[in-house]
């Protein structure tokens, strides 16, 4: 049974349909890099999975429970307990620009595990900060962080909670080139320790080298799936031909 | 100039600004958190609530503040029924009136404060798994006062000055006895003395709110 499973998922804007059918699984492990042009529903996606969007229809469960069954959801209390197996980092970062680098990693942890002491909260954080590079600004405000380094402590914060899977949206599209590299480093190193990961990007060799499975979604579709091989090397759909012909081969 | 006199008349006035003070302080402590409240019903989802809160703001902040003073000390008691219940001490009215009328002013205020506050904020709390309360106290509340700050620090110095108009409905504070004083003794100088309490009172202000801010100006770099 996959990890995730998402079956003719649908969402629609009014009369835009943005996902028309969207099916794929996720396993344990996997790392699935979603590209395609602006428009396509990437982003969609991932924010229905995590519920930040409502879903028109279709099913998703994870771990085997239904987070939504042809289009009915289950039970909030079951949404939330899903939801909470997955974070998030997002094209803008979102840091809590009112808090520290430390309690922007702490106070949603705290909120959630408040049995936990303050010491094991701190060392969680401090462990989480240096895997990041980020321990020596722990005390920084984020307005004093360059864009690479706010994303690395979001990644961070999101770690804090232990999902089981982590979705990226576009995480380095709000990056100049420079800032790229230092956040999919840290992407690639939650990788090689296997984390369950979907990353929506438009870092074609990212997601060459990162990636165990690549989507190409094309018009609220996934028109192509495979390896980054099949994918790059021998795409058998003319649109994803076209897409990756703007992409020049390093 | 009869310095003893001047001087014992400067201490009766003072004895007002504690009136002048206790009424800015109870509309300040009390319209902030009602002004929050104000603004969050302006928000419902129910669309009569959201319609009522929003007359009545529209109403507070669109008449003379001394109108709706007079209304309330004068006005309600000549209520049918339920006229007799309203009838109310000049400071009670003056309060009254005051804290509703400078809770919609917040509302406003607030109301800005939080369109401010960048979208990506409460759905970075939700994937975080926040509830919708510990969302608004913990992350855009904070962010929220930071941009209201300077406007409240404004309408506290406003609310300063508008504590004279009490003076119409016979509350004794500064003004009623400086006017007193002005009147017995025919003299034009207690003006002098009441505009200086007041300066001092809103420079004294201006100083605490200028601090205030700097405190929470978290997004200074470097």
């Amino acid at each position: 049974m996959p990890f995730i499973s998402v079956k003719n998922l649908q969402k629609s804007y009014g009369a835009l349909d943005v996902l028309k059918d969207v099916s794929f699984d996720v396993e344990k492990g996997d790392v699935i890099a979603v590209i395609g042009s602006s428009g396509s529903g990437k982003s969609t996606m991932l924010r229905c999975l995590i519920g930040l969007e409502q879903i028109g229809g279709g099913t998703v469960s994870v771990d085997g429970d239904d987070m939504i069954r042809d289009g009915k959801y289950s039970s909030k209390e079951q949404v939330k307990s899903i939801t909470a197996k997955m974070g998030m980092v997002f094209q803008n970062f979102n840091l809590f620009p009112h808090l520290t680098v430390r309690k922007n990693l702490e106070m949603p942890y705290r909120l959630m595990h408040r049995e936990v002491d303050e010491a094991q909260t701190h060392a969680l954080c401090d462990s989480l900060l240096q895997k990041v590079g980020m321990l020596p600004k722990a005390d920084a405000m984020p307005a004093q962080l360059s864009g690479g380094q706010q994303q690395r402590v979001a990644i961070a914060r999101a770690m804090m909670l232990s999902p089981e899977i982590m979705l990226f949206d576009e995480p380095t599209s709000a990056l100049d080139p420079e800032l790229t590299g230092e956040v999919l480093g840290v992407i690639r190193q939650l990788a090689k320790e296997h984390m369950t990961m979907i990353v929506v990007t438009h870092e074609m060799s990212f997601a060459r080298d990162v990636a165990t499975r690549v989507l190409f979604m094309d018009d609220g579709l996934i028109l192509e799936e495979g390896s980054p091989e099949e994918i790059f090397q021998q795409p058998k759909n003319q649109r994803t031909r076209e897409f990756l012909s703007n992409f020049i081969a390093p | 100039m009869d310095f003893q006199n001047i001087w014992n008349t400067t201490l009766n006035i003072l004895t007002g600004a504690g009136t002048t003070i206790s009424l800015f302080l109870v509309t300040i402590l009390l319209s902030l958190p009602l002004g929050f409240c104000f603004t969050l019903i302006a928000r419902s989802k129910i669309g009569p609530v959201r319609w009522v809160m929003n007359g009545i703001i529209y109403i507070v902040r669109g008449t003379p503040l001394l109108l709706q003073l007079l209304f309330v000390y004068f006005g309600l008691p000549y209520l049918p029924l339920i006229g007799d219940f309203l009838r109310m001490e000049r400071f009670t009215a003056s309060c009254v009136t005051f804290v509703v009328n400078y809770a919609c002013y917040f509302a406003e205020i607030f109301r800005g404060g939080l369109l401010a506050v960048n979208k990506g904020q409460y759905e970075a709390a939700k994937v975080l798994g926040m509830s919708k309360v510990q969302t608004m106290m913990r992350v855009i509340c904070p962010q929220m006062v930071r941009v209201a700050l300077p406007s409240i620090g404004n309408e506290a110095v406003t609310l300063v000055k508008d504590t004279a108009l009490v003076f119409t409905i016979g509350v004794t504070e500064i003004l009623h006895l400086t006017k007193t004083a002005v009147s017995r003794d025919k003299n034009t100088f207690f003006f002098v003395i009441a505009a200086v309490i007041y300066l001092v009172m809103n420079t004294v202000l201006t100083y605490a709110f200028k601090k205030v801010e700097a405190k929470i100006n978290y997004e200074k770099e470097g």
